[in-house]
């Protein structure tokens, strides 16, 4: 079992030479590599695709994650979009705020923002858990298909738009739902189930007004006596 | 009467009205009861300016032709290069092009990447991920990253020859796809994360960028998942093609697929199909423009694609400047679309061979754009793939043949010079001379025309008119 720490210094190295040296470490079995210097760098930490733990000592820029599938990734400062875009499992944390689009096409795993993401956040999720700390912006959850959106703070207008199946709970308050987004009972697992996705985080989930919201299912086939549902989606 | 004409019970001839003609009064009442647009597959039903409005000017005694059968004639190229990528090597300079596992079958996409494979060219994935039969039939596979990322999987790009970002198809550029519920089996609807049998409907947008700066830091992300070892095409529906043309160069594509008005789609409103984009032989005279003015002429490669049939049209744009074309339409055809065999079932369709798009409808008789066991079984891969790779082989007999009896032993010698146009609307686009003219009528040859006859004027004595161009 390997027991070093790799350290590099991202200011001294391309992004490719980064990411080479991430996939390096994971295959030779170092359990956790930082990264010093990331000055909101994109694309770092792309396509991770074995277990390691990767530390950005600082901000990351758009994509940090992507494509990964195993490992885990924590950011100490904040991201730019499309933090863990389409993730097929292992974790991503964030210390900071997200920008938009934030676990875009999650298919896996876990994605936690600390702080507030921006639009379109939890897009086309396909499974997977998106914790956002804060607030998320505009159309956040669009068309999401399967999976976990967790909303501590408020969500912007047309939340949950369109989506497929999946499933949203917001702590805040929601300025709009979007179309076909309606508001579900919440039940015991759901608490349960919240807890244990916030309490790791050191996020009570209680005495919060949770919302569930999930699909209306109107929209997952066409109806011409149903034409206010389909009006804006079509 | 028997002559054709429709006559009333007195014989006088009846006169549809053009604005309301038959066809027009069937689509509003189809309208009215389906309360929504209507959808089909296929393409568009007018008839656009084409390479058929061009013809070849061959070899006589201005010029000398090689030897056909005889003398080679080169046709192999390789593209994606640009950024030091692991180029896609296409023997001829064809591919197949994007349709989805979910749109056609299983055995159609397998059959599909059995030909190309044999012909030594690439065959594309489309909206639905890569089917494992997809990828172990086709030697070199292009990855599909698209708006609904729907089955996308980072281990599939990896295994990919090129990953090809699909900003918009010729057939509906601007619009995301559809896949109506009866295609959606559970099959499907497992492989796209999707309710079974919901009418699937794909986002127009990317999900995780918007602009074509946006894009320039996706491709980058793609060129870190794959270490830089596979091109990164851009795809674009013809539109603004010498903008979009020019954004993609920037933003660091290695190949730029346009494809035109003409291109082909599993199912997508009737009214788009025809009333949006440009055609094929515009966009790829403004594709070649672009690329030119930009100084990335065979640096960043050309593939056109929308409406090809034959060889013949692969060689009239390769004239015009691309460096591939690629076929989708063609390719179903080819595997056995609108044939005249289960007739019955065209015709519970309410429809007959030879004029069939409901690949919507998830009913095709000959088992391409179904995902019905049964019908399915009606197309034998690798009796498909043999149709496949035998049209394949045409083309490039074709495109050889055309090279050759214009005096060149590549096809990609081809040039505007061996082709005229046969129609002025043609000229005008491609400003290639009008037959038995020498004359393009290009906007900047009639600015041309008119300096030359008014500096022959002057010289002969006469004046220019007050505030005409000196």
């Amino acid at each position: 079992m390997a027991t070093l720490t790799s350290e590099i210094d991202c200011s001294a190295h391309t992004t490719r030479e980064i990411n080479q040296a991430i996939k390096r470490a994971a295959a030779d079995g170092v359990p956790e590599i930082r990264l010093t210097n990331p000055a909101a760098r994109h694309c770092l930490g792309v396509a991770v695709m074995s277990p390691i733990h990767v530390i950005f000592e600082g901000p990351v820029g758009w994509f940090c994650g992507g494509m990964s599938d195993g490992g885990r990734i924590t950011v100490h400062g904040s991201c730019g979009w499309s933090v863990g875009e389409n993730l097929m499992s292992g974790s991503i944390e964030v210390h900071g705020n997200g920008g938009s689009s934030a676990g875009a096409t999650l298919r896996g795993g876990r994605v936690f923002v600390a702080g507030t993401t921006g639009a379109r956040s939890g897009i086309s999720m396909k499974g997977g858990t998106l914790v956002v700390g804060g607030s998320v912006g505009y159309m956040s959850g669009f068309m999401m298909q399967r999976g976990t959106m967790i909303v501590c703070g408020d969500a912007a207008d047309g939340i949950g738009d369109s989506m497929y199946e999946g499933t949203v709970y917001v702590g805040g308050s929601i300025h709009s739902l979007g179309a076909d987004c309606i508001e579900a009972e919440l039940t015991d697992d759901d608490r349960a189930l919240l807890a244990t996705e916030l309490d790791p985080h050191g996020i009570s989930s209680t005495g919060i007004d949770w919302k569930k919201l999930v699909a209306g299912k109107r929209l997952w086939n066409f109806s011409k006596h149903e034409y206010d549902a389909w009006r804006g989606a079509l | 009467m028997s002559d054709g004409i429709p006559r009333g019970r007195d014989g006088h001839v009846l006169n549809p009205l053009w604005v309301w003609s038959p066809e027009t009064i069937e689509d509003i009442q189809s309208k009215a009861e389906l309360g929504r647009y209507t959808n089909r597959g296929l393409g568009m039903t007018k008839r656009p300016p084409h390479f058929e409005d061009l013809t070849f000017v061959p070899c006589t005694l201005s010029r000398v032709p090689l030897e056909g059968y005889r003398e080679a004639c080169a046709t192999s190229i390789e593209i994606g290069g640009r950024h030091g990528a692991k180029p896609v090597r296409l023997s001829t300079p064809v591919t197949i092009a994007g349709m989805s596992y979910g749109a056609l079958s299983r055995n159609a996409k397998q059959a599909l990447g059995m030909a190309a494979t044999r012909v030594g060219i690439s065959t594309t994935t489309g909206d639905g991920g890569m089917l494992d039969l997809e990828r172990e039939a086709s030697d070199q596979l292009v990855y599909q990253v698209l708006p609904s990322r729907y089955g996308f999987n980072p281990h599939h790009l990896r295994m990919a020859n090129a990953a090809e970002i699909v900003v918009g198809q010729g057939a509906k550029p601007g619009t995301g796809g559809v896949l109506l519920g009866a295609k959606v089996s559970p099959i499907i609807a497992e492989a796209r994360t999707l309710p079974p049998g919901v009418d699937q409907r794909s986002p127009v947008r990317h999900p995780d960028f918007v602009g074509p700066d946006d894009m320039q830091i996706k491709i980058e992300e793609l060129r870190e998942a794959t270490d830089g070892q596979i091109p990164i095409y851009v795809k674009i529906g013809a539109c603004r093609v010498p903008d979009d043309v020019k954004l993609a160069c920037k933003a660091g594509a290695d190949v730029i697929v346009i494809d035109g008005m003409e291109g082909g789609t599993g199912a997508s409103p009737d009214s788009l199909m025809n009333h949006t984009g440009i055609p094929t032989m515009a966009a790829t005279v403004e594709a070649v423009a672009a690329l030119r003015e930009m100084k990335l002429e065979g640096v960043v490669n050309l593939i056109v694609s929308g409406g090809i049939r034959n060889g013949v049209d692969a060689a009239k744009a390769l004239a015009l400047g691309a460096d591939a074309v690629s076929i989708g339409t063609a390719a179903m055809i080819a595997l056995n679309c609108n044939r005249p065999i289960y007739v019955e079932d065209y015709e519970k369709l309410g429809t007959v061979p030879g004029a069939c798009h409901h690949c919507h409808t998830g009913l095709c008789p000959v088992g391409i754009t179904t995902q019905d066991e049964d019908l399915i079984a009606r197309l034998p891969s690798d009796e498909a793939a043999d149709r496949v790779e035998g049209f394949l082989n045409s083309m490039t007999q074709e495109l050889q043949m055309f090279a050759r009896a214009c005096g060149k032993n590549a096809v990609h010698d081809l040039e505007p010079e061996d082709l005229r146009s046969m129609t002025i609307e043609a000229s005008a686009i491609t400003g290639i001379p009008l037959v038995g003219t020498t004359f393009a009528f290009r906007p900047e040859s009639f600015a041309q025309a008119v300096a030359e006859a008014m500096a022959a004027a002057t010289a002969n004595g006469h004046k220019a008119p007050q505030g005409a161009p000196q």
